[in-house]
């Protein structure tokens, strides 16, 4: 269940009505509201690449779409057997990804500061994922040839981050005002973890940084202490972090630091760089 | 009714497998019963008879490498698994049943509440000095490691220690110096073990990747903005926060990895000198890892998989290869360094065949659905034939009673057309690698046979048992393939079989021995809220 019956009517209205709108109007974010948690944990009925040899992105960004001609690319590493499906190729891989990308501000405010860089949104809720779909689909519309490097798609992170990413394929993850999961029997459930801080090391290339922000104390100590005590990361000196222009955008443009800066309340912001994988023990 | 062996292994000479709640030793030489270990019973308040003397451990054992077998069962009556429907007890047994009965019913809880006896092991492993037996007990979580006690012809497992883990272990493996236990759990965390633990462990020493966490307000109104943040606040204060204290471990542990899934099976490889940690999921996932002390270090994935992995095999001469098994039609065959997919090789057509072959009569339930197939197991085994030493995998599946024998080529392809053992019941374990039994074998292979349940079926009880059948068959491995022995082990006569008596402990009994379609993920689960 979505909500109440005659709210979810509104929405389909809405949305059945969108094809009369001209395609440069923005999506209006009330008729993409939905429960604040989706429980990582469950199945969802998720559709996700079964490697990201299966991933095709050509409809999330079609502007970078290697050859059109070549449509039956099969991909090398599973040549041998066959995967039943072609995908199109990019001409680049996506390098960035907002996790928890919410209703996808710091996506699309990314996008024209490296308008060559393919930056993707994950969010696990529908509607949510849908607006900032819609939103990126207006932008494209009101500004050609700009935003077509930003894309969002459902995903539970948590779960699939390596179906969608190559070992060392992105240069920078966001983690922007993740859900706190207060409760300890809940913790469990918080996107930072040591055990899940392997999987961003495996798709955070060395060099590259994972950047986060919170407005909970306790959520920035946590992503510290654990960051800190994986041995793939390190915490980023502050002169350094200040200096970040992603630094400044991701705490502006995002929906929860707009709300948070209105409430003249506390950002805590802390960079982890990845770090080269030491030598066999 | 006999209750059948739901995992086995190898410790040294010896055969270990566990029926419910009890553990038979046999003597894999003459198959005769050595001992059985029984959990503490909670009425009399004491354990099996303790051992008069600590017996020395004789030498005389044999150290030929015993690759410690593990034989994993999930919890199926918790999430993510749906509560198995379990047959009505006055459906009068032999009488087909619709598979997706309307029936819900917690077999745990009401088998508890009946007062039954539920303590039942899910896994038995071994360390390769077949000194040591490891079993789990589901329902305590515990992980108990038990001397091989032999002397003067007597043999007794003897309990050292029982360690309570925070979630359900799901697969555990011994390190090859047999120092470590490696236990997965049903919440995706893979925690080491020393094989003894230690007396003078300090909690907070615990885990290495884990910061400590001391307890602190998470947040108070001033840090709090938006509704959503504000509510969850509430809600802490409403809780106390004790759960982290209640789950510190108290003995010596370390969290070395962890999937945001179920994990089905763990195994440990050593490839060019370096070690490896292999991790399969309900999510489809097989995590490569690198071992102890880098295992916070993901060296790759193979995917390709789109139900869930179940099993895992590397033959032991061939480490490069990995072989992996689970909800698909197919079994795939993975140069897993690389990640890279070498073949896949279809099952579900020959179980299909095999399926129709038995016909109705035997095969009662599912015979019309569409044929869905979870291995059970798979395992490796070498045998000659015709002078050649080949490499055999051999592969089971949940509620089929059949051995399915395939050719592993050199190239890593496995023959398409295995070779199809029909069995007399559904198989429940097998054990590769045995001593061999007599001259001129080769490839000797033992074989837990369910003989409650009738053959083809998980839910279906066979009508009035004999009592007469066999649990465990033993299997020769001669040019033509595998082919039944008439040595037989000396199983011991139920002694009570009050479990197999009512619909409670029918229903405990399949969910102990049939979970893994459990793990098929269903249209409509988790319904996006
Ligand atoms: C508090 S919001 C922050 C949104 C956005 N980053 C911002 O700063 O405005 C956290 C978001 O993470 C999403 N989320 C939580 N768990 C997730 C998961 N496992 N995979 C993808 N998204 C997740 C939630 O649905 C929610 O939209």
């Amino acid at each position: 269940m979505v909500g109440p019956a005659n709210k979810r009517q509104k929405r389909d209205e809405y949305k059945n009505a969108k094809g009369d709108k001209p395609a440069t109007e923005l999506p209006k974010k009330k008729f993409y509201r939905q429960r604040a948690h989706a429980n990582p944990f469950s199945d969802h009925q998720l559709t996700y690449p079964a490697s990201p040899a299966h991933m095709d992105w050509s409809s999330y960004y079609p502007a970078f779409v290697l050859d059109t001609s070549t449509e039956q690319i099969v991909p090398e590493n599973l040549a041998r057997v066959g995967t039943g499906g072609a995908v199109k190729k990019l001409k680049q891989d996506v390098e960035v990804a907002d996790i928890g990308c919410g209703f996808g501000g710091l996506t699309v405010a990314l996008a024209p500061l490296m308008p060559n860089t393919l930056i993707l949104g994950l969010e696990i809720r529908t509607q949510v994922t849908e607006y900032v779909q819609e939103r990126i689909r207006a932008l494209r519309a009101q500004h050609p040839g700009q935003y077509e490097n930003a894309a969002c798609l459902r995903a539970n992170t948590m779960k699939f981050l390596p179906n969608f990413f190559k070992k060392h394929q992105l240069s920078k993850v966001f983690l922007c005002f993740p859900d706190p999961h207060f409760k300890a029997r809940k913790h469990k459930a918080r996107i930072v973890s040591t055990t899940l801080n392997s999987e961003y090391a495996y798709v955070v290339r060395p060099g590259g940084i994972i950047y986060t922000i919170t407005d909970v104390e306790d959520v920035h100590n946590w992503m510290v202490q654990h960051f800190n005590a994986h041995p793939s990361f390190e915490r980023v000196g502050e002169e350094e972090q200040e200096a970040d222009e992603c630094v400044k955008t991701m705490r502006v443009e995002t929906e929860e630091g707009k709300k948070v800066e209105r409430n003249k309340g506390q950002k805590f912001v802390a960079l982890f760089g990845r770090l080269e994988d030491p030598a066999w023990e | 009714m006999r209750m059948p062996y739901q995992c086995m292994t190898r410790c040294g000479d010896i055969l270990v497998a566990a029926r419910g709640s009890s553990i038979d030793s046999f003597r894999f030489q003459d198959g005769s019963l050595l001992s059985t270990w029984k959990p503490p019973s909670s009425q009399d308040g004491q354990g099996s008879k303790a051992p008069e003397t600590v017996a020395e451990i004789t030498t005389k054992l044999d150290s030929r490498n015993s690759e410690s077998s593990v034989e994993i069962a999930l919890d199926a009556a918790s999430p993510p698994a749906k509560k198995r429907k379990l047959s009505k007890s006055e459906e009068s047994p032999g009488h087909p049943e619709r598979k997706n009965g309307k029936k819900k019913q917690n077999n745990r809880a009401s088998a508890l509440s009946s007062g039954l006896e539920t303590l039942a092991v899910i896994i038995l492993a071994s360390t390769t000095d077949g000194r040591h037996v490891i079993a789990v007990t589901g329902e305590d979580k515990s992980i108990r490691v038990f001397e091989n006690v032999v002397k003067d012809g007597t043999q007794e497992l003897k309990q050292l220690s029982q360690r309570a883990m925070p979630k359900r272990p799901c697969a555990l493996v011994i390190s090859s110096d047999n120092s470590t236990i490696i236990s997965a759990d049903k919440f995706g965390d893979v925690y080491a073990l020393p094989l003894f633990p230690s007396a003078n462990y300090i909690k907070s020493q615990g885990q290495t990747l884990e910061p400590a966490k001391p307890f602190v307000p998470a947040a108070n109104e001033l840090t709090i903005h938006s509704q959503r943040n504000r509510k969850a606040l509430e809600n802490q204060k409403k809780h106390t926060n004790k759960v982290s204290e209640k789950t510190e471990l108290s003995f010596e542990h370390r969290l070395l990895l962890g999937h945001v899934s179920l994990l089905t099976h763990l195994i440990l490889v050593t490839s060019a000198k370096k070690d490896y940690i292999i991790t399969a999921d309900r999510d489809e996932h097989i995590r490569i890892s690198r071992g102890i002390p880098q295992t916070h270090i993901i060296e790759g994935f193979c995917l390709g998989h789109t139900e869930f992995v179940s099993r895992l095999c590397i033959p032991r001469n061939r480490p490069d290869i990995l072989i992996s098994a689970g909800g698909d039609d197919e079994i795939f065959v993975w140069d897993w360094k690389s990640g890279e997919l070498i073949s896949r090789t279809n099952l579900t057509k020959h179980v299909e065949a095999l399926k129709k072959k038995l016909g109705g009569a035997e095969i009662v339930d599912e015979s019309i659905e569409l044929v869905k197939v979870a291995v059970s197991g798979l395992y490796h085994t070498r045998a000659h034939v015709d002078d050649h030493l080949l490499d055999f995998i051999i592969v089971t599946c949940e509620g089929i009673p059949a051995l399915f024998s395939f050719h592993l080529h050199l190239d890593g392809d496995l023959l398409q057309d295995p070779q199809i053992v029909e069995l007399p019941g559904n198989p429940l374990a097998v054990l590769t690698d045995i001593p061999l039994l007599s001259e001129g074998s080769t490839g000797d292979i033992v074989v837990s046979i369910d003989t409650v349940h009738l053959p083809g079926s998980t839910t279906v009880l066979r009508s009035e048992p004999s009592g007469t059948e066999k649990c465990l068959m033993i299997f020769h491995h001669w040019d033509v393939g595998l082919v039944p022995s008439d040595a037989a082990y000396t199983e011991p006569v139920e002694d009570d079989d009050s479990v197999l008596r009512s619909g409670e402990g029918i229903g405990w009994l399949s969910n102990l021995l049939y979970n893994l379609e459990n793990l098929r993920k269903r249209d409509g689960d988790g319904q996006d809220a």
